[in-house]
């Protein structure tokens, strides 16, 4: 229709105008170039796009492209997230509030792959879907941080209502790679536009875990050096994760290849837990016995020095006790069982196995804790009664019915 | 002769103005839908209070908001009633979340059987007090449990076949309007508005279905109370009167669904608009008080129904059974 191609064409201009060219003159970013028919998908859109280029440049290194055209598709259209080098197709939805930035998560999310486009083997393919995966998962915790919340999507997913109480991007400070994941990033796993499956339990997950385990280990300024080098080595040819471990060791002088055996090649289920604790003793002596078990077979060796040497502190075990004092012994992740005795004047409250939670790759993080008597958290407790109204509401619904 | 909408306004007044003439029996059945859900909320409250208890806490998030790397893991993990812990139980996401289940057939997880089957047991014991209450006028808190306990049987044989005919509803009509159909409507609209109307076009012909059933049932259960001891008979004379004031019952559930359309819109606006000022615990209790609105128009449209019921084919007065030992 004609009035549509006048505002496509009118978008682009204003777009590639104001921000497209500006950006390109102040970073190495390329330009952006939105078409849609919906105004306010234009703005939202470009100015994103323009966000997460510079971002995203500034991580990488620069794309291969000059200029990068996001297109809004039509209703009815294929899935969004395929992208080509240069292009990228999204999605702004027909109902869309303001704080539902799921639009903006799924450009994002193509933007980072633009710089992981490259020809992939079946060896590399799930390495490579797992550094888009990450790269993209930590670009919307940058970009859109402290501005975007859950929206879920109602009545045959036309209505979006945004939960303001739910925001996915809040930075904590200190705590590293950010644990949440997107539906934008992974959905639809199965999906023929990516290198490898990005299903639940797929390799490619695996290994974007992997890669956020290793940020919360040597911080976010060694990961974005290495990703840069490696990115900059490859230049365009497939990425494996022998490759990218060993451009790591070299910046950072340690052996890497736990990484790579224990994390991102093994299928074996890593699994730490609490298994028990017992306080015994009185009069301010107390003895408290702890013992931490390796439920899968998988391991968290985090050292290439042999198990035979003395047992490395990889894992942390946090103990707090009913005083309010704390202390943290180390566990090495290899060990099937591991045994912590401690003296001290109270009685053990709480244990946590991983307490900062830097070995993302457990697969039930749900009993990494253990509690002698669980305190009545205020959010919990609100949390509660939310789910209690809730309950109600489907109860009145239900009989409704019936 | 009186014009439908007349005689369906008339009732829509009358049964609010009952409705509001009763707020003990308002706080009553709200008592009884706490009650009911108190035990399930327990089941609940552990391993979220456990989970949270080794959390990291996290200093950036303001008092009313929830850490989402922790739901997320939560959720992950959680099975059975826990499952189903989800963003949606968060202010207006909560009543929108069970009216859309309602309007596409979500299918809720197993677990929820069991608080869904509680509830309909005693509301199979209010449906009689309710019902009585508003047919004879009879308020005191003996006659209504007398009435609850005479008519258990029947209300829960009419719940039952109500709940049957709803599932098979759900499990033919409305698989076929929102799978077939839907999706061939979708795949040839040029965009997601149009998309969106024929969705909102099959809603209207699914909830008719759903409006049709309902009525009937919902008579059947005043024909229990006036005096019917059959619960086909019931049925079948609701079934009757439902096909003979089509027009007028449809117009009474018109005006109590604009009610509740209305009162969902504004929740849900003053929730967009009120931003951070209604989180936290004033959004919990800005819930239960649009739960106590929900009972209050549940009360009010069953008062209607009573009223027109009788306004259209008058009914043996109910015998008050007060002082006799429940059946």
């Amino acid at each position: 229709m004609p009035h549509r191609h006048f505002a496509r064409a009118l978008a682009r201009l204003l777009v590639t105008a104001l921000l497209g060219g500006a950006v390109a003159a102040q970073t190495a970013a390329p330009a952006v170039t939105v078409e849609s028919t919906s105004p306010a998908a234009v703005l939202r859109l470009a100015e994103t796009a323009a966000r997460a280029l510079t971002e995203l440049v500034e991580w990488l290194g620069p794309l291969p492209v000059q200029s990068i055209t996001v297109v809004d598709l039509p209703w009815a259209a294929s899935t969004p997230g395929k992208a080509s080098p240069g292009t990228v197709a999204t999605r702004f939805r027909w109902i869309t509030p303001v704080r539902d930035l799921s639009a903006e998560r799924s450009l994002i999310a193509e933007l980072a792959r633009q710089f992981w486009i490259a020809p992939v083997t079946d060896a590399t393919a799930p390495f490579h879907e797992a550094l888009v995966i990450y790269t993209a998962t930590r670009a919307i915790h940058r970009v859109l941080e402290g501005r975007h919340f859950a929206a879920p999507r109602y009545v045959g997913g036309f209505v979006s209502m945004p939960v303001r109480s739910l925001m996915l991007s809040h930075n904590p400070a200190g705590r590293g790679a950010p644990l949440g994941e997107f539906d934008e990033v992974l959905h639809p796993g199965d999906a023929a536009w990516r290198f490898a499956s990005a299903a639940d339990g797929s390799p490619a997950r695996r290994a974007s875990v992997a890669l956020r385990t290793l940020e919360r280990m040597i911080g976010w300024p060694a990961m974005q050096q290495a990703l840069a080098a490696v990115r900059e080595r490859a230049a365009g040819s497939p990425i494996s994760p022998e490759f990218f471990a060993a451009v790591v060791a070299e910046q950072r002088g340690v052996p890497l290849q736990w990484f790579v055996r224990d994390l991102v090649r093994s299928r074996d289920r890593i699994d730490y837990a609490v298994g028990t604790v017992t306080s015994s003793g009185s009069n301010g002596a107390i003895r408290t016995a702890i013992g931490i078990e390796r439920l899968g077979a998988g391991v968290f060796s985090g050292t290439d020095r042999p198990r035979d040497d003395e047992p490395a502190r990889t894992i942390p075990v946090m103990v707090r006790f009913a005083d309010g004092s704390e202390t943290r012994a180390f566990i090495d992740g290899r060990d099937q069982r591991s045994d912590i005795l401690i003296e001290s004047g109270s009685p053990a409250a709480t244990v946590a196995v991983d307490p900062d939670e830097m070995v993302l790759v457990d697969a039930n993080r749900m009993n990494n804790g253990w509690v002698a008597d669980a305190p009545s958290d205020p959010v919990g407790r609100r949390l509660i009664a939310s789910w209690m109204v809730w309950l109600q509401h489907v109860i009145l619904t239900c009989t409704a019915l019936a | 002769m009186t014009h439908p909408t007349q005689s369906a306004a008339r009732a829509a007044a009358q049964g609010l103005g009952l409705a509001l003439r009763a707020p003990g029996l308002l706080l009553s059945v709200l008592a009884v839908t706490v009650i009911g859900a108190a035990p399930f909320v327990m089941a609940v409250e552990g391993p979220v209070m456990d989970s949270l208890a080794v959390q990291p806490p996290v200093s950036s998030l303001a008092p009313s908001e929830v850490d989402p790397e922790w739901w997320q893991e939560f959720q992950r993990h959680a099975s059975g009633l826990a499952a189903t812990f989800a963003p949606m139980i968060l202010g207006f996401a909560a009543p929108l979340e069970s009216v859309s289940a309602l309007l596409d057939g979500t299918r809720r997880p197993l677990a929820m059987m069991a608080p869904v089957a509680v509830s309909a047991l005693l509301w199979a014991f209010l449906w009689g007090g309710v019902l009585h209450r508003f047919f004879s006028g009879a308020g005191s808190p003996r006659a209504f449990m007398a009435a609850g306990a005479r008519h258990f049987r029947g209300m829960l044989a009419i719940t039952a076949m109500a709940a049957a005919v709803s599932v098979g509803l759900y499990l033919t009509v409305h698989a076929w309007l929102f799978g077939v159909v839907y999706d061939s409507i979708a795949s040839r609209v040029p965009s997601e508005r149009d998309a969106f109307l024929a969705r909102v076009i099959l809603y209207l012909v699914f909830g008719a279905l759903l409006v049709t059933s309902n009525a009937v049932f919902s008579f059947a259960r005043i024909q229990v109370v006036s005096g019917q001891r059959h619960v086909l008979f019931a049925v079948a004379a609701a079934w009757a009167l439902v096909r003979r004031e089509l027009s007028s019952v449809l117009a009474l559930y018109v005006i109590f669904l604009v009610i509740f359309g209305a009162a969902m819109t504004a929740y849900g606006a003053a929730e967009l608009l009120g931003g951070a000022r209604i989180g936290g615990w004033r959004a919990v209790a800005i819930g239960q008080a649009f739960v106590l609105f929900r009972l209050f128009l549940r009360l009010a449209f069953s008062a209607a129904q009573v009223n027109f019921a009788t306004s259209v084919a008058p009914l043996p007065p109910a015998p008050d059974h007060a002082s006799t030992p429940p059946a």
